[in-house]
């Protein structure tokens, strides 16, 4: 058994030899690779260019100015306002909450669909409701929503008329954080959907059979296991639901007007200029919120390094 | 009383039944092997005993306890599966202790049993990697002593080799074979490969269509196949369809050749039969060589010769019949051209008559289409 492990590890050593070789092999490829092949991603360069660098750039100078262009620092000290603190309190407790249930809600609709083993017609179609679904959002959305549970919506009607059940006066309200919550919810469940489920396709069903068959209970497997090895995918579907969230602007305006002050909706109303009218303020603003989304991703990074250390 | 009994066990999967009515008897310590094609039944039934699957009827036995219902969790038997099943979040070292661990054993006994789990399987120096830093079969290993780890009852193995190159798969079930001697543990294997069921196995269940065709030693396996289906599948052979022309003197005819035969050909007069003979069973004969009353002696041409390295296949047709016949290879050996014409002889011990009316795996059924 020794001899036969050691030409095992020199097999291996070889093995290491080809793929080195093969390693060189693709790098003389990418060497010989012209100017032609770069054609292709000048639109993409243009477009992030055009619409993400030019904006961020003038963003960030625009947070350090006054309304004439000169430096300032005023508008940062301006973020300390209660009303724009809690602003930003508000927007996190909103993608956190709409993170949080939307992602349970929808790995729990992507467990079914693929661990649970539901037909594939059914599979079919919820992934393709999913599609469908995440990106439905804005003012269809926010119109949709008003029109089945607003105060003359259909199903807050039959829910009073036929069931005698008033949504309003026990205490629901889709003009509020809740409402909204369930709104963002929405889009929030067919995203988790769309991310995860390649994350539990991926799971083994041997994996679960292997505990079983060493004494685990179903607990023990999702303790041990299905939770461990689903964890990298979890932190990133739920980064991507909380941004999704965060940066939503549409829906909450058309669903509330102005009623609930979510940082983008402040921000909008700093830009565009009505009765509040401080585009540097709004700079300053829309840069807090990359610094929040930074340090969203910052300490995503830190907990996948720790859930991920048996990656690839 | 074996160790594993299986009573009539049959499983169903909608309309579709796999598993026919299956008896079988694993003495404790025994190494066998259900031998089979894709479909034959043979992972449902080692399933069926892990307790994935549960038998649409039939009981089965473990220790002289039915457990037929009881969930694999229970039951206490390894299993090592195709494609290894190591937790990918968990080093070598956590996927051998996690049977122990659930079992409650305290962290120092499992530290104990783990490093002599590494030792058995001699990966010591590989304790903290995870599974996708290990080779194939390093991986394999690990699951194999993972399984062991607990000491389980028996040991059950699903096509563990089966994702593996040839060499390594060679190498590791020696390796199963030597670590199953080791420790005395009851091993059932399931294996598509007969080089690999004959060589490990104490003895081989050959399955087919859901119902075990036979069962015994992997020599009675290949020198007394009780079907033409086992005799084809376990080896190459030579499968003839032939007429029984004198039943008291064991004579049939293929075509216009009489072959002798030692079978007892009972009230089978001028019926179909099927004889079997193993292309190493035949020979070149030798003008020197006596031809006695139980040898059979054809002429016939050379029609191609396949060189397999080992040994030499040379494929021979004799009137409208061809057979094919083995000869160790050695560098000084003459290889005669096709059309050449050659005698081979075969002793009528080597012929083996099979009842005519069974479907057979592959074999050289002597007719040109076969070529």
């Amino acid at each position: 058994m020794t001899d036969s492990l050691k030409k095992e590890r020199s097999n291996q050593k070889g093995a290491e030899q080809t793929t080195g070789a093969s390693g060189a092999l693709s790098l003389h490829s990418a060497a010989k690779s012209n100017w032609k092949d770069w054609l292709g991603l000048i639109p993409f360069f243009l477009f992030i260019f055009a619409f993400m660098v030019i904006p961020a750039g003038s963003l960030l100078v625009g947070a350090f100015q006054n309304r004439d262009g000169s430096f300032t620092l005023i508008n940062f000290s301006h973020l300390l306002k209660p009303n724009i603190i809690s602003s930003y309190l508000i927007t996190i407790r909103l993608s956190a909450t709409t993170a949080l249930l939307g992602g349970l809600i929808g790995f729990l609709l992507a467990y079914a669909i693929t661990i649970g083993g539901l037909p594939e017609g059914v599979r079919s179609f919820v992934s393709t409701f999913s599609g469908v679904a995440s990106n439905f959002a804005g003012v269809p959305l926010a119109f949709a929503f008003i029109s089945t549970l607003g105060r003359v919506g259909l199903v807050t009607v039959i829910l009073k008329t036929v069931f005698g059940i008033d949504l309003y006066e026990s205490g629901f309200n889709l003009y509020s954080f809740w409402g909204l919550a369930l709104t963002y919810i929405y889009f929030q469940i067919p995203l988790m959907v769309l991310i995860i489920q390649p994350a539990l396709d991926g799971m083994k069903k041997e994996w679960r059979e292997a505990s079983e068959n060493m004494g685990a209970s179903t607990f023990q497997y999702w303790f041990h296991i299905g939770i461990p090895v689903l964890l990298p995918s979890l932190l990133a579907a739920l980064i991507l639901l909380f941004g999704n969230a965060f940066g939503a602007y549409a829906t909450a305006f058309s669903l509330t007007g102005g009623l609930i002050n979510i940082v983008p909706i402040l921000i909008g109303a700093q830009i565009r200029g009505d009765v509040l009218h401080d585009p540097n303020l709004g700079y300053a603003m829309a840069l807090g919120m990359v610094l929040i989304m930074a340090i969203t991703i910052l300490a995503y990074s830190w907990l996948q390094k720790i859930s991920s250390r048996w990656v690839k | 009383m074996g160790f594993i009994e299986l009573h009539g066990v049959s499983k169903s999967f909608g309309k579709n039944t796999v598993v026919r009515n299956l008896f079988l008897s694993v003495e404790k310590g025994e190494f066998v092997s259900f031998l089979g094609g894709s479909g034959c039944g043979k992972t449902t039934t080692l399933r069926m005993i892990a307790g994935f699957e549960i038998p649409s009827s039939g009981k089965i036995l473990v220790d002289g306890k039915d457990v037929s219902n009881v969930p694999p969790a229970k039951r206490n038997l390894g299993m090592v599966f195709q494609n290894y099943a190591l937790f990918p979040n968990m080093t070598v070292r956590k996927n051998i202790g996690f049977g122990l661990k659930i079992a409650g054993v305290s962290a120092h006994e499992i530290e104990k049993r783990v490093d002599e789990m590494l030792a058995l399987i001699h990966m010591e120096e590989f304790a903290n990697r995870y599974p996708h830093q290990l080779s194939g079969g390093q991986q394999q290993r690990v699951a194999l002593a993972r399984a062991i780890a607990v000491r389980p009852k028996a040991l059950l193995l699903d096509e563990p080799l089966s994702a593996l190159d040839a060499k390594i798969r060679v190498r590791l079930r020696d390796d199963i074979r030597a670590i199953q001697q080791k420790l005395g543990i009851t091993t059932i294997y399931v294996t598509h490969d007969q080089e690999e069921a004959m060589s490990i196995s104490d003895r081989i269940a050959v399955m087919r269509n859901g119902k075990i065709e036979q069962i015994g030693t992997p020599f009675e396996i290949y020198n007394r196949p009780a079907t033409s289906y086992v005799a084809s599948f376990i080896g190459t052979l030579n499968l003839l369809e032939a007429t029984v022309v004198d039943a008291n003197n064991g004579i049939v005819s293929i075509g216009s050749m009489k072959l002798k035969t030692a079978s007892s050909l009972d009230r089978m007069q001028d019926k179909p039969v099927k004889l079997t003979v193993r292309p190493e069973a035949l020979s070149f004969a030798n003008p020197a060589d006596p031809v006695t009353a139980d040898t059979n002696v054809l002429s016939g041409t050379i029609e191609t010769i396949k060189f397999l390295g080992s040994t030499v296949r040379y494929v021979m047709k004799f009137g409208d019949t061809f057979m094919y016949m083995d000869r160790f290879n050695n560098p000084q050996l003459e290889l005669p051209k096709k059309g050449d014409p050659v005698s081979v002889i075969f002793s009528k011990e080597a012929c083996r008559i099979l009842p005519a009316d069974e479907e057979s795996a592959n074999s050289l059924k002597g007719t040109e289409e076969e070529l």
